[in-house]
């Protein structure tokens, strides 16, 4: 519409000009001079124009009249008052676009009854033509409409009051009655006039004049006014409030005049305004000081925020409130450290005096909130900056003053007194309650200004004074088990777990530990909640306390022996006193093996995680700090913590342990061991090692729920964030004790088959499978019906399945599997090198199948099927020796058969173990012609 | 070896039986149920051969079985012959539900014939008698086979442990009264089962040879 006409404008500005040019220029025209200025320039110069001037302006010609009625012109005023609302301008708009389309709409099928002539009767034809009208009437007058609705609903909201434009549609756009008319209208409605401006396309200028009525005669006799008293606006409106609000709509008026002149009008504005501001503070403070809550302080309370937000009001408020100058009586600053009893050390921390603190200080603030809400309006927050200068004056001097001292007396004191008070004063901002002007995120924010107010600065020291303590603790921890452990060197001890459940055990340990793991470290005794719990039960204490209950409970846990305690109990074979010197050799060698177990302890390792725990659970109340950058450091000095317990654990303690382990190991002698008639069916150092393996996987395990409980459910660290320096350190200390059990296990398997051979070299007697050759002939046929496995047999599968069942359950199944397949096939080479250096008859095949036998029946127990085949092969094998002579022929089919052993043993290894037949020299002959051919046979 | 003096005290209280028929009638089955009252459900098929021995009282007298649990699936004579070697009883097993089994029967009563001892005392043994709704071999078929063949017979089933002791207690009762009463007949009382054996091998030699002779 409007707009639509206006960009127009430029593009036919070629030819209307000439066209009215030539009504009233002609004579320039003729000359050929330029015929008048381009428009921009035009509109350029009407800006600088005063609305008066404009308006004559207008009337100079209809071009002139179109430039200054231009609705951009006057939206852009409105706009610069902030009265022009996009929004709603556009849904008008859109309406009315709407409904004109419905009337489109609706007219096709009268149109087309209208072109088949169907003349109804003379009432329908009149309906029609009425309709016709009304029809043309808004289409026409859609504006017009729209002004119609407006005056309704003016009419409404004003109730008694006629409106304020009656003549005022849009027919008469040309008429602006308000710009000219000097005398000021009724006073109260020009109160009104800026709230009641609407935003209509095509109508700004008239929305705007109504406003200029209203606000001008003011607004230019403020400007003209000498002194405060002189201005019509203090004459016509008595009452401050109105006075306040009449003054607050010009200064936002004053915002579109962009006339010449407008800097000194609004200076001029500003001025009165200051010393209006100034009169009104007077009364506020009066009745501050009388204590006159609902009258004067509200009433002027009232007139300051109308006038400008009143934030003077606030600032007065704030200013001379009592409560910063007696701070002192809220509670005894120091009694949170003085009130220690000297029993605990300086490390036992009171905070109930500082939670009593803060309760006093929420209750007055509480207290000073209900009077905001009765003194200032609900618009404007002012409990907000209030506990700004609270925390900022009294908490943060308060706490400085609590943290110096504590951190004097003792860093323990102070590392508690920290994250206490931080938790109190956390409490303290949820517990003030929010004023009727509070925004919703009240609590929030109040959480960040006393976070950012007083703690931020503390937080830095902190954080590094408890990394440092840690650290400290964890290291002072190794080193003390590591000096215990050197002085115990001398003295042996064993407990061997072989006959409890590991697994059992070790779940019902790891049960207890997340136990402990889960309870929350209270570094806040019972805060706020008043119930009677000792404040004084510092974390420590109670985390060992658990700990120890925890070591002490399954009473069935060997695990690493508590070094000082049962040494009385020393190794039943290293007791017996020993007498060669070989005897004494192997006695120190078992006493060091023994140690093995000692070479890292689980109880070190509850306490460095303990440690670590009480360290991150303070540290990790920061995180929640609401400032984000110090909740980030928090963050990353938790992961610190953590990071660097992993290398206590892991670098300081488990590594040498195991190192250490795998020396032992490695210098393993069975032999010599053996002599001295060690440990039945049991390779002591390898057991020892097991065990180690199951104290580190217990270990490892109890970092994960360690991690799991602190480090990931508080958010500290997210999971899947594979460069988190936390997941980063876990995975290399998980890597780390894999190695080194990898590297145990290698030597555990040598000193395992080294033990194995010991095994088959010593107990196997030459008759076991050749009983003939003994010479004790009639007996041959008799060891038959004995068809066990020979001893040797069941001494090696003893003592290879219980250390391989040592491992079930302690280390992961992919390990254990590395494993078992390793130990199995060394297992079967050692087996096939022995069957190699035995003689075998065919009645001792009987013996041979059944020892194979229970070769294989213990294999398939580790379901481990390329292994179970290698056995099977074996098996097959032995079937060799079964075969009575007569079948030599044969034989050489049965060796030259693939199928047969699975592909593990080829037609040449087959016939070398045939050659242990006793009665090789027999058969070889007919076997070798029926493999080589009768050519070969000669050889 | 300490159980040898036990043996040499009671030579002739020992006697081997051999469990043969097809792979899969459930000859290890019915081992462990004699010997250690235990039924494996996904038993895999037996490599070789394995032992197991068990003492019964046969006519108030203890006597110990060896019991040789073959592999139904062996295929060189050379080794099958092996287990038959000294064994003085055979339980042929089949399963009633899969008549082929049964067919094959004949031939494992061939291979017996052929390889062990004359003497040897042979049981038909069809297993799986709890699998009725499956059976595919008639008792009564099975009956005119093992009188025809002079076998005892016997329905088993080592999944309910149906008359797998009897079986067991019936062919060492067997032996025990034939070897007993041979050696009465003999009047070699030093003599016993397993040596027997010894003396089949020693008397056998003409078969390999003649065998010999037709691979040759």
């Amino acid at each position: 519409m409007a707009s639509g006409s206006f960009k127009r404008a430029p593009v036919t500005g070629g030819a209307a000009p000439r066209h009215n040019v030539l009504d009233s220029l002609r004579a320039t025209q003729i000359v050929g001079s330029k015929p008048v200025l381009p428009a921009e320039l035009i509109a350029q110069i009407l800006d600088y124009l005063s609305i008066p001037d404009l308006l004559r302006f207008a009337r100079t010609s209809r071009r002139m009249c179109e430039m200054v009625y231009d609705d951009t012109r006057w939206v852009s005023r409105l706009k610069a008052m902030g009265l022009w609302n996009d929004v709603e301008a556009r849904r008008r708009a859109e309406e009315v676009r709407r409904r004109q389309m419905e009337i489109q709409k609706a007219r096709e099928p009268e149109e087309e009854a209208r072109r088949l002539g169907i003349v109804q009767g003379q009432s329908e034809a009149g309906v029609l033509g009425v309709g016709n009208a009304q029809r043309a009437g808004t289409t026409l007058f859609d504006a017009g409409w729209e002004e119609d609705r407006r005056r309704q609903s003016l009419e409404k909201a004003k109730a008694a009051q006629p409106p304020l434009e009656t003549g005022f549609d849009a027919m008469t756009l040309s008429h602006v009655a308000a710009p000219n008319s000097a005398t000021p209208r009724d006073p109260a409605l020009a109160l009104k006039a800026m709230m009641q401006v609407r935003s209509i396309r095509g109508y700004a200028r008239q929305e705007y004049g109504k406003v200029y009525g209203a606000m001008a005669p003011f607004y230019f006799d403020l400007a003209r006014a000498q002194s405060h008293t002189d201005p019509i606006l203090f004459r016509t409106y008595r009452e401050p409030e109105q006075q306040a609000s009449m003054l607050a709509s010009l200064k936002v008026f004053a915002r579109s005049d962009i006339a010449m002149g407008w800097e000194s009008r609004e200076e001029k504005l500003e001025s009165m305004m200051g010393i209006f501001e100034n009169a009104a503070l007077r009364e506020f403070e009066q009745g501050y000081g009388a204590g006159d809550v609902d009258g004067r302080m509200r009433r002027y309370a009232h007139v300051l925020v109308v006038l400008n937000g009143g934030a003077a009001a606030v600032d007065a408020f704030i200013q001379s409130h009592a409560l910063f100058s007696e701070s002192g009586g809220l509670g005894m600053l120091l009694d949170c450290i003085q009130s220690v009893s000297p029993g605990h050390g300086g490390a036992g921390v009171r905070l109930e005096p500082a939670h009593d603190y803060f309760r006093r200080l929420a209750s007055s603030l509480n207290e000073q909130g209900a009077v905001i809400d009765r003194v200032f309006p609900p618009s404007v927050n002012v409990l907000t900056p209030f506990i700004e200068r609270v925390a900022e004056d009294i908490i943060s001097e308060y706490i400085t003053t609590l943290f110096d001292e504590a951190h004097e007396r003792s860093l323990e004191a102070y590392l508690k007194v920290v994250p206490g008070v931080f938790e109190a004063a956390a409490k303290f901002s949820r517990s003030i309650q929010p004023s009727k002007a509070s925004p919703p995120d009240f609590s929030n924010q109040v959480a960040h200004l006393v976070a950012s107010k007083a703690f931020e600065q503390h937080i830095d020291l902190y954080l590094q004074e408890e990394l440092d303590f840690f650290k400290r603790a964890s290291d002072g921890e190794v080193t003390a088990w590591e000096k215990r452990l050197d002085d115990e060197q001398q003295s042996t001890e064993s407990f061997l777990m072989s006959n409890v459940s590991r697994q059992a055990a070790k779940r019902d340990f790891l049960t207890s530990f997340r136990k402990v793991v889960m309870m929350p470290v209270s570094v806040l005794p019972t805060p706020f909640a008043g119930s009677a719990k000792p404040a004084s039960s510092p974390n420590p204490n109670l985390a060992t306390t658990s700990g120890g209950e925890v070591l002490s409970a399954p009473s069935s846990r060997p695990s690493t022996p508590a070094l000082p305690e049962r040494s009385s109990s020393p190794n039943p074979p290293v007791s017996e006193l020993p007498t060669t010197e070989l005897a004494a050799k192997a006695a120190i060698m078992a006493s060091r093996l023994e140690g093995i177990r000692s070479l890292f302890s689980i109880e070190v390792a509850l306490n460095i995680i303990h440690a670590a725990k009480s360290s991150l659970d303070r540290a990790a109340l920061f995180v929640k700090f609401p400032i984000t950058q110090a909740a980030g450091e928090a963050r990353e000095q938790c992961e610190i913590i953590f990071v660097e317990l992993l290398n206590q654990l892991g670098g300081r303690h488990i590594r040498p342990g195991f190192d250490k382990a795998v020396e032992h190991l490695s210098h393993y002698n069975p032999r010599k061991l053996k002599e001295h008639g060690g440990n039945q069916g049991q390779v002591a150092p390898l057991v020892t090692f097991l065990e180690l393996v199951n104290v580190g996987d217990l270990i490892q395990q109890m970092v994960d729920v360690f991690y799991v409980q602190e480090m990931v459910a508080p958010k500290l660290v997210d999971r899947d964030d594979f460069l988190a320096a936390a997941n980063k350190e876990k995975k290399r200390f998980e890597q780390m004790l894999d190695e080194r059990v990898a590297a145990g296990l290698n030597k555990g398997i040598d000193v395992l088959m080294e033990e194995v051979e010991f095994i088959a070299a010593t107990t196997q007697s030459a008759t076991d499978f050749n009983p003939g050759a003994a010479g004790a002939v009639d007996v041959k046929s008799d060891a038959v019906v004995d068809v066990g496995p020979t001893e040797t047999a069941t001494r090696i599968v003893e003592l290879v399945s219980s250390h391989t069942g040592m491992l079930v359950g302690s280390t992961d199944k992919n390990m254990l599997d590395v494993f078992n397949q390793e130990v199995g096939l060394r297992l079967f080479t050692a087996l096939c090198k022995h069957l190699k250096r035995q003689r075998i008859s065919v009645e001792g095949a009987i013996k041979l199948i059944s020892d194979t036998n229970a070769y294989y029946s213990y294999i398939a127990t580790l379901r481990n099927k390329s292994l179970t085949q290698y056995f099977a092969a074996l098996r097959e094998l032995s079937q060799i020796y079964l075969i009575s002579s007569k079948h030599a022929k044969e034989i050489a089919t049965i060796i030259a058969d693939q199928d047969r052993y699975y592909g593990i043993f080829r037609a040449e290894e087959v016939y070398e173990f045939a050659e242990r037949r006793a009665d090789w020299y027999l058969v070889k002959r007919d076997v070798e012609r029926a493999m080589y051919g009768i050519g070969c046979g000669v050889m | 070896m300490a159980n040898d003096e036990y043996d040499q005290r009671h030579p002739r209280d020992a006697y081997a039986v051999v469990l043969i028929g097809d792979s899969g009638v459930g000859k290890s089955n019915l081992l462990s149920r004699f010997t250690r009252n235990e039924f494996n459900l996904d038993s895999k098929s037996t490599i070789g051969v394995e032992f197991a021995t068990r003492s019964i009282q046969v006519d108030n007298k203890t006597i110990k079985a060896q019991i040789w649990d073959t592999a139904g699936q062996e295929r060189y004579r050379a080794i099958t012959s092996a287990y038959y070697r000294g064994a003085v009883g055979a339980l042929l097993v089949y399963d009633i539900s899969k008549h082929q089994t049964f067919e094959n029967v004949t031939r494992w009563l061939k291979e017996l014939r052929d390889h062990a001892d004359s003497n040897i005392v042979i049981m038909l043994v069809g297993n799986k008698s709890d699998l009725r709704h499956l059976r595919a071999v008639p008792t009564q078929d099975a009956k005119e086979f093992a009188s025809e063949n002079v076998l005892s017979f016997i329905e088993t089933s080592a999944l309910d442990a149906t008359n797998v002791e009897l079986a067991f207690q019936n062919i060492l009762t067997d032996i025990y009264r034939i070897v007993s009463s041979k050696a009465l007949d003999q009047g070699e009382s030093s003599q016993n089962p397993i040596g027997e054996r010894r003396t089949l091998e020693i008397s056998k030699p003409a078969d390999p040879e003649n065998k010999g002779g037709k691979c040759c």
